[in-house]
């Protein structure tokens, strides 16, 4: 359930780079979600229940994808990511001070 | 809104936002005494320093420029000074008396070792002191006096949102009227290093930073550790974060944009104005000293999910815009802006009203930390004593 039922959006996109929104209240999966990206406003579909502040991925993410905030790397995708999919460390793995 | 606030303007020109008599344990050996002086000096700040003998080489002058800078911070109006030995508490005693600081140093050498002796002494003294610096009065200054250290603690994602950038509009206003402004964390720059550097004032600056980011990124490594789940830690990553790039790039919208000047070591005081950068480790306890230890005299302090940590010399202003968070923590934020994550008020509005804020609280407003006693000193270690 959207705590934000009379905002005019649910999430942000920080940067048109970005294929995250960042939730502005806790969201549900089954939800039509208002993502606000600039002056856009778009509607997405979640897949999943989106807590306060997670994120959850408004563009596909291919396996070792590199996924992006503030239009900067914040690792790669270790696995496919649809739309509406919670992204979080079970599917988003960083990409600095790994061991090889 | 004026860039003015009410100081003690200190002998040595500097300005505190308090006037702490400040009881300064130079050894671990009379860190309860010093405690048991300051229980009978109501308003007095203790800061007990755990170590002395063993230390060595760069830990040993880390350990001594963070005391010099402790007991040298303008919120410091007089320093009581207890130790073991002569020897070391007189360097400390010559360093605050050239500041002009009025300080009394008793050690237990002169007490034949015995702490009673040493506790009674030390209140007698204590309340000399307390009763001299009660005598000053503030005045109007400029903000360029204003030396801020800014910090987040267990961020979430409102951090990097709202709170920190926030954070980075108070610090250009600073900076901006010749005052000093700084983060630490380094750990906190990898992944966000390029955008650090780009803003380096020289090639020496951004070569540091770096440097500063190989060098916490090599130790990560070296200890066999995964970043995720340490930093970001459980509470970051409960809250949202979910990589050290994704907290780093919110961390360093505290910086805001004006050009680095230089990359000071843990509690090493900048020796200029301007924006700097401190290489040090992220836990608040241990940042917090690193920044007070450098003279700042102020400090600004984000959460996500909620921190009640602040720093004892310095005054640390809460800062939070995690709607949940900003309901619950009443007694913790002294300044919440949830409408500005919501998305019904300018980031621009909140920082003019922080901005507010942080001068009431440079002028004598207390902060909830300081009401509540949550402060302390915390002194990061670089090597094993012998």
């Amino acid at each position: 359930m959207s705590t934000r039922d009379n905002r005019k959006w649910d999430a942000v996109v920080l940067n048109p780079l970005d294929q995250v929104a960042t939730a502005l209240g806790n969201l549900s999966a089954g939800q039509s979600v208002r993502v606000r990206s600039g002056e856009v406003v778009e509607v997405i579909v979640l897949a999943e229940d989106i807590p306060l502040c997670h994120k959850f991925a408004v563009r596909v993410v291919a396996q070792g994808g590199v996924i992006h905030k503030y239009g900067e790397a914040i690792g790669e995708a270790s696995i496919d990511i649809a739309i509406g999919c919670h992204v979080h460390v079970h599917n988003l793995k960083s990409l600095r001070a790994q061991r090889n | 809104m004026s860039n003015e606030f009410r100081g003690y303007v200190r002998p040595s020109g500097r300005v505190g936002v308090r006037n702490h008599l400040l009881i300064l344990s130079v050894t671990g050996l009379t860190g309860p005494t010093a405690r048991r002086i300051s229980a009978c000096l109501p308003g007095s700040v203790v800061i007990d320093f755990p170590y002395d003998g063993g230390l060595l080489g760069e830990d040993r002058a880390a350990q001594d420029r963070a005391l010099a800078g402790l007991g040298s911070n303008p919120n410091a109006g007089a320093v009581l000074l207890i130790g073991a030995n002569t020897v070391r508490v007189g360097k400390f005693t010559e360093l605050f008396s050239v500041a002009g600081t009025p300080v009394t140093a008793i050690t237990l050498d002169e007490c034949g070792h015995d702490a009673v002796t040493l506790t009674e002494r030390g209140i007698r003294a204590g309340a000399l002191l307390s009763k001299v610096i009660s005598g000053l009065r503030r005045e109007p200054v400029s903000l360029l006096n204003l030396t801020l250290g800014l910090e987040c603690g267990r961020s979430d994602p409102s951090s990097g949102l709202v709170s920190n950038p926030l954070l980075g509009l108070i610090a250009d206003r600073v900076v901006d009227s010749g005052g000093v402004a700084m983060i630490g964390e380094s750990v906190e720059w990898m992944g966000a290093e390029h955008l650090l550097a780009a803003r380096a004032a020289t090639p020496d600056v951004a070569q540091k930073i770096q440097a500063a980011v190989d060098g916490r990124e090599g130790l990560a490594v070296a200890g066999g550790i995964d970043l995720t789940g340490n930093n970001p830690g459980p509470s970051n990553i409960a809250g949202g974060l979910s990589t050290i790039e994704e907290k780093s790039l919110g961390n360093i919208a505290k910086s805001g944009s004006r050009p680095i000047q230089s990359v000071v070591a843990w509690a090493e005081a900048p020796a200029g104005p301007g924006f700097h950068l401190m290489d040090a480790c992220s836990y608040a306890p241990e940042s917090l000293t690193g920044f007070s230890g450098a003279g700042a005299q102020l400090l600004l302090f984000t959460t996500g999910v909620g921190n009640s940590y602040v720093n004892a010399s310095a005054p640390t202003i809460k800062v939070g815009a995690n709607p949940e968070t900003s309901e619950r923590l009443n007694e913790q934020l002294d300044y919440a802006c949830p409408a500005v994550f919501s998305g019904d008020m300018a980031l621009e509005q909140a920082a003019e009203e922080l901005f507010v804020v942080l001068v009431d609280v440079a002028s004598g407003t207390r902060t909830w930390g300081e009401i509540l006693g949550e402060g302390g000193e915390s002194f990061s270690r670089m090597g094993a004593s012998i």
